[in-house]
């Protein structure tokens, strides 16, 4: 790492260009700064020489004819074609150089896993890590390693000088070193640096954007470990496993449903979750025609049409406020469906979109139960547990039959 | 400022005022919808391109508006089809397509270029006019089924209609490239008819090299018509393939490579540019030689580097996605190309700053939007710079830098010059002067005004702000309030414009036939040109020689004055006349 530190190079920010932060900043704003200079130079001949004629050379009666009839000048226009060429080609050069740095990723690059779907991104980290920041190292080289799951995105990180497209069934590179600490966050501010989507893919193009957090290393590490198990979390030496529904309220954002569903009842590209939860629905489309939703269904319907909601979400579509709400991009579905731990995870929201806006909600064990002690209980999550008991209680025969 | 440009009010009229002219040649309806005189097909091109321009300009207004706030200052809440954005990825589709294919392209060539180009050549008409009149009515249909697309479901994925997104769009995305299809025809069937009057109809004495400009300039657009328009055509048929069959050139889920839309999209979209901007540079050659009176400068190398760009131009596509999923090496070899396809262009601009050089400068109306474009296409063209260097490229790509470049070149380029051309040629189009204080204010508002939209792009592009966002990060807010603001004074500025171009169809004064002193051969015929331009062949002489034209109060415009002619110098042979009053 020390051998890379002289190539480290950041840049501060300027009228033009928002602070460098990556050892590619330094040469793209050195390029940018020489042909800021040299381009400038030539606006000002242009628009002098021109203001000077108009000026000078103006007409004064309807006769005055031109003071020279010089109709070409060989050598002069040699010369006007020949240092335009000259330097355009230098400028090649220049934007040449450091364009290479961006094809050669260093070997001990760390590989982050970045998936691009309507509207987010998802950064998969080695450790098996998820989230929907980026968090990087001081420091450490990174490649992003990006597909899109559905159209056309891009990552662009303007404060690391790069971007590149994401394309589905096709993996794109980025890498870099980040040079610099970004900004903690705190109770206002997200804090890091953005991301954002520059390639226009659909409704919620300009709502895809993620931010990027460079860590030191302890902090990286710390930040790494909390990610890769959401489930649980560490408190000191205790370890405790966490509520479905606040796991749901981090899911919430992580996964990007804060892209069209809002939690204050504002219409969005998709319906709010506020008070969601046991309204009576109207439907606009339905897999079956003879289904219902009312409040006074029970709750393992309730429950049912939500993880259908989020699974298949074209099987029916909402109508609310007067709005048609279309069917959510299946991207969310296939990364929510499947493994027991998906499965968790979309219980998850369903109980965070439960308790929104519902100020009676009573999560299904008390949060100071013992149950939550992971290191009492530390192989299964005990909401889990229960509901696998609730669901074995109803398949089970009754005794005496 | 002193205006020695004629003003007729004093006057009692010109001389030289046509009565039989192609407008009042024969009446009705039918006399112009079934017309093969280029002239009024002309006429007709300007009024469906400049309809076009008007609802172009309000989605842009709309857009701006949009952006005032970051949260969207008008589409905030959900629409009846569930996004408020969407609409907003609507209305900038909307501005982005009409402006290109239905006002850019055609613009020059098909409105300005049918009507002066036969009788710059000193010809009676282009060499086909029934196909000329078909074309037109390919305008006209492909216009029509642009707009039936927006009634079915305006598209919402950016003109450049990038795959798979525009696969998968709900939208009339098949509808709107249908159009561009269609367009497409009218635009090479224009382009193909030039070429062949170009080649076939000049007269005696016209030679390659006595051509005026802006025919080479229309003659290297029309090579370019001719050679890329095709590809643009069978791609939006694969498009279309694509959306109702299921081809899978495009659709990665059938195997198909959606960076390959963007190299057939851009082989065509890129050229395409000239064939906006080319035009443009001709009119300027034209209008800077007349106004300053004196010969241009570097004819050859003008007229060469038209042909240079039109060349150049079919090489550079890949610059449009260096981080787009290229490979290295073809994003070096566009970056290299990119770069020596801006000194032709560059060449042309040092000509023109050459050819007022000792001048005699009239800052009429035409003359005014030609520096207004020499400044903003400068800018344009040294942004361009930024763009094609490969390392910066990254940084500014898909962002407002990108979006403020191409108005700089697109309508600080072409559509300035557009209205350059269009004040330029008004008099011998319609027989009438306009006022001269209301175009030049026309000028100064919209010049003013486009700085203001656009500089902060600049800005807040290499800033970060990505382009095509509905909603934006607070901090770019300064900078999209100012652009807004800017957007508002075009718009005045666009409505002075037409008040001093329609103003003048009902109260101008009649036109003399040469009311700025230009020695091309369409100011030889009367204001407005007879039915048929030429009652004999014209005498062809060097189209910028303004040395035997001379002020006549009479007529209160230019002629040619053999007599004096004789003993014309520069500098002092002509005796100077009191200014037009």
């Amino acid at each position: 790492m020390n051998l890379l530190s002289h190539i480290l190079a950041g840049t501060d920010p300027t009228f033009f260009l928002p602070k460098g932060a990556s050892n590619l900043a330094g040469d793209v704003d050195s390029a940018w700064n020489i042909i800021l200079v040299v381009t400038t130079i030539f606006f000002f001949i242009v628009v002098g020489a021109m203001t000077f004629f108009v000026i000078k050379y103006r007409r004064r009666a309807p006769n005055d004819g031109a003071t020279s009839e010089v109709t070409h000048n060989t050598p002069l226009e040699i010369a006007w074609t020949a240092i335009p060429l000259a330097l355009v080609i230098m400028f090649f050069f220049v934007g040449f150089k450091g364009f290479l740095k961006y094809d050669n990723p260093p070997p001990n690059c760390r590989h982050v896993e970045v998936i691009g779907q309507q509207w987010k991104f998802t950064f998969n980290y080695p450790n098996g890590a998820t989230d929907s920041d980026l968090y990087v190292e001081e420091g450490q080289p990174v490649q992003l390693d990006m597909h899109s799951v559905d159209v056309l995105h891009a990552l662009y990180l303007p404060t690391f000088r790069t971007q590149r497209n994401l394309i589905p069934y096709r993996q794109t590179e980025i890498w870099f070193i980040p040079t610099e600490l970004s900004p903690a966050p705190t109770q206002s501010d997200p804090g890091g640096w953005p991301i954002f989507c520059t390639q226009h893919c659909g409704n919620g193009h300009s709502r895809m954007f993620a931010h990027v957090h460079v860590l030191a290393k302890a902090d990286y590490d710390q930040k790494m470990k909390e990610l890769a198990n959401p489930f649980k979390k560490k408190n000191g030496d205790k370890s405790s496993w966490v509520p479905y529904v606040q796991l749901g309220e981090k899911l919430y954002s992580q996964m990007g449903c804060n892209t069209c569903h809002s939690l204050d009842g504002k219409a969005g590209t998709g319906p709010t979750w506020k008070g969601l939860y046991k309204r009576d629905h109207d439907f606009s489309s339905l897999d079956d025609p003879n289904y219902t939703l009312k409040a006074s269904d029970n709750d393992a319907k309730w429950e049912a049409y939500l993880s259908q909601s989020i699974t298949s979400p074209d099987a029916k579509l909402v109508r609310l406020n007067g709005i048609n709400y279309h069917g959510m991009p299946s991207s969310y579905g296939s990364t929510l469906g499947g493994s027991p731990e998906n499965i968790e995870k979309q219980r998850a929201l369903i109980e965070f979109i439960k308790s929104n806006g519902n100020t009676g909600y009573k999560p299904p064990i008390p949060f100071d139960s013992e149950l939550y002690d992971a290191d009492k209980h530390p192989e299964f999550h005990p909401e889990s547990l229960a509901a696998q008991k609730a669901k074995e209680a109803a398949t089970t025969p009754p005794a005496g039959q | 400022m002193t205006t020695i440009t004629p003003d007729l009010a004093r006057a009692g009229g010109p001389l030289e005022y046509a009565h039989d002219n192609y407008l009042t040649h024969s009446h009705g309806v039918r006399s112009w919808l079934l017309t093969l005189d280029h002239k009024r097909i002309g006429i007709m091109y300007l009024v469906a391109v400049l309809s076009a321009f008007f609802v172009g300009g309000l989605f842009a207004e709309i857009v701006r508006t949009q952006l005032l706030i970051p949260t969207g200052a008008l589409f905030t809440s959900a629409s009846a089809d569930a996004s408020p954005y969407k609409v907003y990825n609507q209305m900038f589709t909307l501005h982005g397509a009409i402006m290109i294919f239905l006002v850019l392209i055609p613009g020059i060539p098909a409105a300005l270029g049918n009507f002066v180009l036969p009788i710059m050549l000193g010809a009676k008409d282009v060499a086909f006019p029934r196909l000329n009149l078909f074309s037109f009515y390919l305008y006209l249909s492909g216009a029509a089924i642009a707009v039936i697309s927006i009634a079915l479901g305006a598209v919402d994925t950016g003109w450049t209609f990038y795959t798979p997104y525009s696969i998968e769009s709900q939208t009339a995305v098949s509808w709107m490239v249908f159009g561009v299809f269609i367009l497409g025809f009218s635009s090479i069937l224009t382009g193909m008819n030039f070429i062949v009057t170009i080649h076939k109809l000049r007269p005696p004495g016209m030679t390659w090299f006595r051509m005026p400009l802006f025919l080479w300039a229309i003659y290297a657009t029309a090579i370019i018509q001719v050679l890329a328009t095709p590809v643009i055509g069978i791609t939006a048929l694969l498009l279309m393939m694509e959306r109702i069959l299921h081809v899978g050139i495009f659709n990665p889920k059938f195997g198909g490579d959606p960076v390959l839309f963007q190299h057939f999209f851009w082989f065509y979209s890129h050229p395409a540019v000239y064939i906006m901007i080319l035009p443009a540079m001709g009119v300027m050659s034209e209008v800077i030689s007349t106004f300053s009176r004196k010969h241009i400068f570097g004819y050859k190398f003008i007229a060469l580097s038209s042909i240079a760009i039109a060349v150049i131009g079919f090489l550079v596509w890949g610059h449009h996605m260096f981080p787009n999923g290229q490979s290295t090496m073809l994003a070096t070899i566009f970056s290299f190309l990119t770069m020596t396809v801006a000194i032709p262009s560059a060449i042309k601009v040092w000509n023109w700053l050459a050819t007022m050089y000792k001048g005699s400068i009239d800052l009429a109306t035409p003359m005014c939007y030609a520096l207004a474009f020499i400044f903003l296409f400068a800018i344009g063209g040294l942004t361009g710079v930024f763009l094609g260097t490969l390392s910066v490229d990254v940084h500014l790509h898909d962002t407002y830098f990108v979006v403020a470049h191409f108005h700089y070149v697109m309508f600080g380029g072409t559509l300035i010059g557009f209205l350059s051309g269009l004040f330029y040629w008004w008099p011998k189009i319609t027989g009438k002067l306009y006022n001269e204080t209301l175009g030049r204010l026309s000028c100064v508002l919209i010049f003013v005004g486009f700085n203001t939209t656009f500089l902060p792009q600049f800005v807040m592009g290499s800033q970060g702000m990505p382009r095509r966002y509905a909603t934006y990060w607070p901090e770019f807010q300064p900078y999209h309030v100012m652009s807004t603001i800017g957007a508002y004074i075009q718009f005045i500025g666009f409505a002075v414009a037409a008040v001093a171009l329609l103003h003048s169809l009902f109260k101008g004064k009649t036109s003399p036939a040469n009311p700025w002193g230009s020695a091309t051969l369409e100011w030889s015929c009367t204001s407005p040109p007879p039915h048929d331009n030429f009652k004999t062949t014209p005498t062809v002489g060097d189209p910028y020689d303004h040395s035997n034209l001379v002020w006549d109060d009479k007529v209160q415009g230019y002629v040619r004055n053999n007599r004096l002619a004789e003993s014309y110098t520069t500098k002092t042979a002509i005796p100077r006349q009191p200014k037009g009053h």
